[in-house]
C-alpha cells in the first residue's frame, strides 16, 4: 500500500510550545535567573571575596545549569520529531485505508491530495488526478455551475455536509454517473493558502435499495387496486360469460346473426377477464415475507385448482414427487403463481388433449437445490421462439398477456433460482426450475408416483 | 330424482345464473344470498352438493364449507370467488371444500366439477 505523509502543515493534535515548555525560552529564563541571583549574592551576601572568585562561581553554576538544560532540549527536540513523524505516519495510514473517498484540494480548485478508495471510486489513476482541477469529477452538466459553488464557498468557508436534499453526481473516467455523497472540511493553515477536505461517500447501493423499496411500495398500492378491480369485474363479468353461454344454448338455429352477437359478447367477456387477471398478476408481484414453502404441496394445490380445467381438455396429470425435500424458503403466493401459470400453459398446449408430468427432485450435481419439472406432450415451441420465451409482453397466444413467464423467470432470480426450458416441435416441452433448499426439513414420507 | 343443490352467493344474479345453468343439466337448485338462510336450508333440504361463493356480506364461504363439513362430510362444497389469490385457494381446502372455482368460469367447468363431484370422481 502506498503511504502518503499529508504533511498539511496543521496539526491539530501537536500543542504550541509555550513559554517554559519551549528549551531556548527556558535557557534564557535561567540565565536571567541566575545573573539575578549572582548580583544579590556578589554584593550584599558575600561582599569579602574577590569579584574574580565570585566570577567563577558565576560561570561554573550558570555553565552546568545551562549545559543541563540545553541537553534536556536536545532530547526533548528528537522526542517531538519522533512523535511528529509517527503522527504523520499515521494520519497516512487513515487517509490511504479510509473507505471513504477523500480528496484535499487548494482554493483554486487544484486537487492536491487524493486516497486510494477515491481513485478506485472515480477509476482515475493517482497521476491523472493530482494537479487537475476538482471539476473533472464533476459530470458536465454541473461543471461550470461547481465552480461557481467552489468559488462561494472559500468565501464563507465552514465545514458541513454539502447538497443536502440534491441529488449530487460523481463521473467516473469512463463518463459514467454515480450518486455520491459529500463533506467539506474547511482547514485554515497557520502558513500556506487555505485548503478543503472533502470526504466522499459513493451512495449507489443506498439509492438502488431505496428505489426498490419505493418501487415496492408502488406494488402493494397498485395490486390493492388490482384485486378490488379484479373482484368488482369478474363478479358482472361471470353473469355476463354465463347468461350469454345460457342463451347460445337456447338459440334456435334459424337466428344466426343473435347467435354471432351473442358469441361476440362472451367472447369479450372472456377478454376482459383475461386482462383483469393480468393486471392482477403483475401487481400480485408484491414484497411478502419469505417462509419456508413445501413444493409438493404447491403442486398439489395446483392441480386442485386446475384439475378440472384440465380434465375437461382430456389432460392426464402425472406427479412424480419426492416426498422427502425440505422446504424452499420463498414467497409462497409467488411460486404458486408460477407453478399455475405453467399447468395452465401446458394445458393452452394440448388442446386435443395429452399428459402433463409434474416433477420434483433433487438437483443433481447441485448441493442444496432441488428442481421442480413440468412436461407437456403438447405442440412444442420453435427454436426460433425459445430465446424470446422470458421477455416481457411477449406471447404466441391471442389472449396471452406476455407476463405469465417474464414474471417466472423474474420470481426464480428473487428466490435466488432459474428456470430453464426444453422443446421439440410435435413432442412437447418442459420447464424445469431449479430452487435453492431451506435448513428446514420438511414432511418425510414415501417417494411415489400418482395419477388423476 | 333429480339431485337438490344448494347455490349460495349474496349477488343474487349470480347465484341465479349458476342455478339456471345447473337446472338445464337437469339439476334441482336452491339458491340463498345468504350464510344464515344458506344454512337453514341445508338443514332443512339436506342438498346433495353446495355451490358457493366465499365473499359474502356477512360471512363468507369457508365458514359454510366448515358447516357442511362438520355436520355431513360425505356432502361436497365447491366454493367459488371472484379474488382468486393463492392463499384463498390455500383457505379453501382447508375448511374443506372439495374443489374451487375462479370466477368468470364457461358454464361447462361449473357442470363438469358439479357431475364428478356427484359421481365420486374425485375418489377415483
Amino acid at each position: 500500500m502506498r503511504v502518503c505523509c499529508l504533511d498539511m502543515s496543521v496539526t491539530p493534535e501537536r500543542k504550541r510550545p509555550g513559554l517554559l515548555s519551549d528549551p531556548k525560552s527556558r535557557m534564557v529564563l535561567a540565565y536571567c535567573i541566575l545573573a539575578l541571583i549572582w548580583v544579590v549574592v556578589s554584593e550584599f551576601l558575600l561582599p569579602g571575596p574577590s569579584s574574580l572568585v565570585n566570577r567563577l562561581i558565576f560561570i561554573a553554576v550558570t555553565g552546568t545549569v545551562m549545559s543541563l538544560l540545553w541537553w534536556r532540549g536536545r532530547i526533548e527536540g528528537r522526542q517531538y520529531a519522533v512523535q511528529l513523524r509517527e503522527s504523520d505516519a499515521i494520519a497516512g495510514v487513515y487517509f490511504e485505508s479510509a473507505a471513504q473517498g477523500i480528496l484535499v484540494a487548494a482554493a483554486d480548485g487544484r486537487i492536491l491530495r487524493i486516497n486510494a478508495a477515491l481513485e478506485q471510486m472515480f477509476g482515475y489513476g493517482h497521476e491523472e488526478l493530482v494537479g487537475r482541477q476538482v471539476e473533472i469529477l464533476a459530470p458536465d452538466r454541473v461543471r461550470a455551475r461547481h465552480t461557481a459553488h467552489r468559488e462561494s464557498y472559500f468565501k464563507a468557508p465552514r465545514s458541513r455536509p454539502m447538497g443536502i436534499g440534491l441529488d449530487l453526481a460523481g463521473r467516473r473516467k469512463d463518463g459514467s454517473e454515480f450518486p455520491l455523497e459529500i463533506s467539506l472540511n474547511y482547514v485554515a493553515p497557520e502558513a500556506g493558502h487555505p485548503l478543503v477536505v472533502c470526504f466522499i461517500t459513493d451512495i449507489s447501493e443506498r439509492v438502488a435499495f431505496e428505489r426498490q423499496t419505493r418501487q415496492a411500495e408502488t406494488l402493494n398500492t397498485l395490486g390493492a387496486m388490482a384485486a378490488g378491480i379484479a373482484h368488482d369485474l369478474n363478479n358482472p363479468l361471470a353473469i355476463i360469460s354465463s347468461r350469454s353461454e345460457l342463451m347460445l344454448s337456447l338459440l334456435d338455429s334459424g337466428n344466426p346473426d343473435l347467435r354471432h352477437d351473442l358469441e361476440v359478447l362472451r367472447r369479450n367477456a372472456e377478454r376482459a377477464s383475461h386482462i383483469a387477471s393480468g393486471l392482477l398478476m403483475l401487481a400480485a408481484q408484491r414484497s411478502t415475507a419469505r417462509q419456508p414453502v413445501n413444493i409438493n404441496e404447491l403442486v398439489e394445490t395446483t392441480i386442485l385448482l386446475s384439475g378440472g380445467e384440465l380434465r375437461e381438455c382430456n389432460i392426464e396429470i402425472i406427479t412424480s414427487l419426492d416426498r422427502k425435500l425440505p422446504p424452499v424458503l420463498g414467497d409462497q403466493s409467488a411460486l404458486q403463481r408460477l407453478l399455475m401459470n405453467l399447468v395452465l400453459n401446458a394445458r393452452d398446449a394440448m388442446p386435443d388433449g395429452g399428459k402433463v408430468c409434474i416433477a420434483s427432485a433433487p438437483a443433481p450435481d447441485q448441493a442444496g437445490m432441488l428442481q421442480l419439472s413440468v412436461a407437456d406432450t403438447g405442440a412444442g415451441i420453435p427454436a426460433k421462439v425459445l430465446p424470446k420465451l422470458f421477455e416481457i409482453f411477449f406471447t404466441t397466444k391471442p389472449s396471452g398477456t406476455g407476463l405469465g413467464l417474464w414474471l417466472a423467470n423474474r420470481t426464480l432470480r428473487e428466490h435466488g433460482g432459474k428456470i430453464e426450458v426444453e422443446s421439440e416441435v410435435g413432442k412437447g416441452t418442459k420447464f424445469t426450475l431449479t430452487l435453492p433448499m431451506s435448513d428446514e426439513s420438511g414432511s418425510a414420507a414415501e417417494s411415489g408416483q400418482d395419477r388423476r | 330424482m333429480p339431485e337438490t343443490i344448494l347455490i349460495v352467493d349474496d349477488e343474487i344474479e349470480m347465484a341465479d345464473t349458476c342455478a339456471r345453468v345447473l337446472r338445464s343439466f337437469g339439476f334441482k337448485c336452491l339458491v340463498a344470498c345468504n350464510s344464515a338462510k344458506a344454512l337453514a336450508l341445508f338443514d332443512s333440504e339436506r342438498p346433495a352438493l353446495v355451490v358457493s361463493d366465499i365473499t359474502l356480506h356477512t360471512s363468507d364461504g369457508f365458514e359454510i364449507a366448515r358447516y357442511v363439513h362438520r355436520k355431513s362430510p360425505e356432502i361436497p362444497v365447491v366454493l367459488m370467488t371472484a379474488y382468486h389469490t393463492p392463499d384463498t385457494a390455500h383457505k379453501a381446502l382447508a375448511s374443506g371444500a372439495a374443489a374451487y372455482l375462479r370466477k368468470p368460469f364457461p358454464n361447462v367447468e361449473l357442470v363438469s366439477i358439479v357431475k364428478s363431484l356427484l359421481d365420486g370422481y374425485s375418489k377415483a
